[in-house]
């Protein structure tokens, strides 16, 4: 705190020493002339120390007011005023039923709330994809009686998401939940189906993670398995519209367990033990006494190895300019045994009775403003019943992107799928759209498209088209992912190709 | 009809954060029509893959068990374990009032001479 002293103390004491010299000189008159020779010196002796005080104090003044401005008194005050504050929220605190420590809020990649040591934090963030997309299927496509339209189009909220993350205790217990209204789509919709109705709310991912210091973590609950590296990428970090029909074909989306992993600062490791690839949201127990197990056994694992770079660039398919270089080679597996009273179903191989064993290596590389992305993807469909033949299927994806300025990115995309060995059952019946991921099949679809990052990923409008040289005989891959959330359809004759999707789509992300 | 039901259960702390728990439940049900399987007016033979126990059909069963508790932050961050072990048949898929047993990682037995069902759970919870 600033402090002046005060020169009046000083004249007034001098004032008195005055009047007693002034006392003295009236008992004496001899001694009147030398006594006022002394008293005038003192006053002039006076005189000079209080202008020196009032000088010196004068530039004090001046000094505090230069280096303060007029805050120099509001200072204390507000001091004053803040001592009073904190006085009155610690007695408050005391008296409220609501404990904790002091709370901190605000937005960091995300709106959150925590408390100010860091141990108690929620986030809360949400996704918005809203697209417009045009399918178009060649007449030589399909068969009849379902032989529909050529071109389907229309609007979609392809992802409407929100979701929740934090941790609590301190930040080695960490969670995850994260919600999804059902998606749909133009083209899976039926003249006798009100779209509206399948709006729900489902639950994608909700986990508990510990991580136990040293690059190791637990995780348990129900997430995103982290078996392709496509998939595993977050769809709003995606460098086109939509991921590939590969993708769609071979990833095995949310599972059920308990996951170990290890991380260096060169390497990652994963290995699971799950539910089943494709089972979210399910009972361990069934209703009905013979509906049996999804899966009688489910195990997944995953090794990354980065060779420059840093994790973080690989968490999306883009690479802005001025990123870093990054390199990173993995490869990963997904084995499991469907339920042993499970007969074949078209729409969900994963889970019928027999051994699905998927396995994939990627390549990825960032450079500056330009990114390139290549995987291998094969599944081995075996131990069926009745001595049925394996099925092998094997499919490979290479993509790149390319910024032309800033915020404008150039991307393409090849995607190639064989199944061979299969079932060559096109389901040209009543319900063709049942194609099954074991149909004998092969195709390639070729892609490009043009980003516009308004605000990165925050903000962003994607355009692409694709184009398919053979005929998609599946409507829902392995572990029953449905090609319609890509906006394309299943062909219904053998000698198909031409099938043509184009998509336009603004994210926002919060 | 006539249902009755008992539990008795009790826990004791091993340490500060590790408990042991017991438990013993007890179920009648008598004087219920004795269809182990039924749905509506329509009854369903218990073989039947949409066979379901009638919270009504007459049985009679125990249930003990046995669990701990890791409690690493009281309840708001917890690891439970516990075995169970049913004397009796559970003829039974949803209750009076419509819950599913199935929640409990039960299952209803398909005939009244039934025994022995076990199950087994962990489960890691935490709260925010």
């Amino acid at each position: 705190m600033n402090s002046v002293s005060s020169p009046r103390k000083s004249i007034v004491g001098s004032m008195i020493a005055l009047a007693t010299v002034f006392s003295f000189s009236a008992h004496a008159v001899d001694d009147e002339s030398d006594l006022l020779k002394k008293a005038i010196n003192k006053i002039e002796q006076l005189e000079s120390k209080i202008s020196t005080m009032e000088t010196r104090h004068d530039a004090e003044i001046a000094a505090i007011r230069n280096e303060n401005g007029d805050k120099w008194l509001t200072q204390q005050r507000a001091q004053e005023i803040r001592e009073l504050v904190n006085d009155v929220l610690s007695d408050s605190e005391t008296r409220s039923s609501l404990q904790g420590t002091p709370l901190t809020a605000g937005w960091h990649k995300g709106f959150f709330i925590g408390s100010a040591d860091g141990n108690f934090k929620l986030e809360v963030s949400g996704e918005i994809q809203a697209r417009m997309a045009f399918n178009n299927q060649p007449s030589a496509n399909r068969v009849p009686p379902n032989y529909g339209p050529s071109s389907e189009y229309g609007f979609e909220m392809r992802r409407v998401k929100l979701g929740f993350d934090g941790n609590i205790l301190d930040p080695s217990w960490t969670y995850k939940i994260r919600m999804a209204f059902i998606q749909n789509s133009p083209v899976t919709q039926t003249s006798d189906t009100f779209q509206n109705t399948l709006n729900n709310f489902v639950l994608e991912q909700a986990y508990i993670r510990k991580d136990f210091g040293n690059g190791f973590s637990i995780t348990t609950g129900q997430w995103k398995s982290h078996f392709n590296y496509e998939e595993s990428v977050s769809s709003t970090n995606q460098q086109f519209v939509e991921r590939t029909l590969l993708n769609q074909y071979f990833n095995t989306k949310w599972i059920q367990g308990v996951q170990l992993e290890y991380q260096t600062a060169t390497m990652r490791a994963i290995i699971n033990y799950n539910d089943g690839g494709g089972n979210r949201n399910v009972g361990v127990v069934n209703i009905g006494n013979d509906s049996g197990m999804n899966v009688e056994w489910a195990t997944a694992g995953r090794v990354e190895l980065k060779l420059a770079g840093d994790w973080k660039h690989f968490r999306e398919l883009m690479s802005f300019r001025g990123s870093d270089d990054g390199i990173q080679v993995a490869a990963a597996y997904n084995w499991q045994r469907g339920g042993s009273n499970n007969k074949l179903n078209g729409d969900f191989v994963g889970n019928s009775d027999g051994v699905n064993l998927s396995y994939t290596a990627d390549f990825n590389a960032r450079f500056s403003g330009a990114s390139f992305f290549a995987a291998f993807l094969g599944n081995t469909f075996y131990s069926r019943p009745d001595g049925a033949a394996p099925v092998n299927s094997y499919g490979a994806v290479v993509q790149g992107g390319y910024f032309v300025s800033e915020d404008v990115e150039l991307a393409a995309r090849w995607e190639w799928l064989n199944v061979s060995g299969g079932t060559t059952n096109i389901n040209a019946g009543p319900n063709p759209g049942n194609a099954s991921a074991i149909n004998a099949q092969h195709f390639s679809i070729y892609t490009v498209g043009a980003n516009y990052y308004i605000s990165k990923n925050a903000i962003k409008l994607n355009g692409d088209v694709g184009y398919v040289v053979g005929g998609v005989l599946f409507q829902n891959g392995l572990y029953n992912q449905l090609i319609s959330g890509a906006d394309y359809r299943s062909d219904q004759t053998s000698g198909s190709t031409g099938q043509v999707v184009l998509r336009i789509q603004l994210q926002l992300v919060f | 009809m006539n249902s009755l039901g008992a539990v008795v259960q009790g826990g004791f702390f091993l340490s500060d954060d590790i408990e042991i728990t017991a438990r013993w439940e007890w179920l009648n049900v008598s004087g219920g029509a004795y269809s182990v399987v039924s749905s509506g007016n329509t009854p369903i033979p218990a073989t039947s893959p949409n066979a379901l126990g009638s919270a009504l059909n007459a049985q009679h069963f125990f249930i003990y068990t046995v669990g701990a508790n890791y409690y690493i932050s009281g309840n708001r961050v917890k690891l439970n374990a516990d075995v169970g072990y049913v004397a009796g048949a559970i003829m039974f898929s949803t209750g009076l009032f419509n819950q599913n047993i199935t929640g409990a990682d039960y299952r209803a037995d398909q005939n009244s001479s039934a025994t022995g069902q076990v199950v087994a759970r962990i489960q890691m919870q935490l709260l925010f």
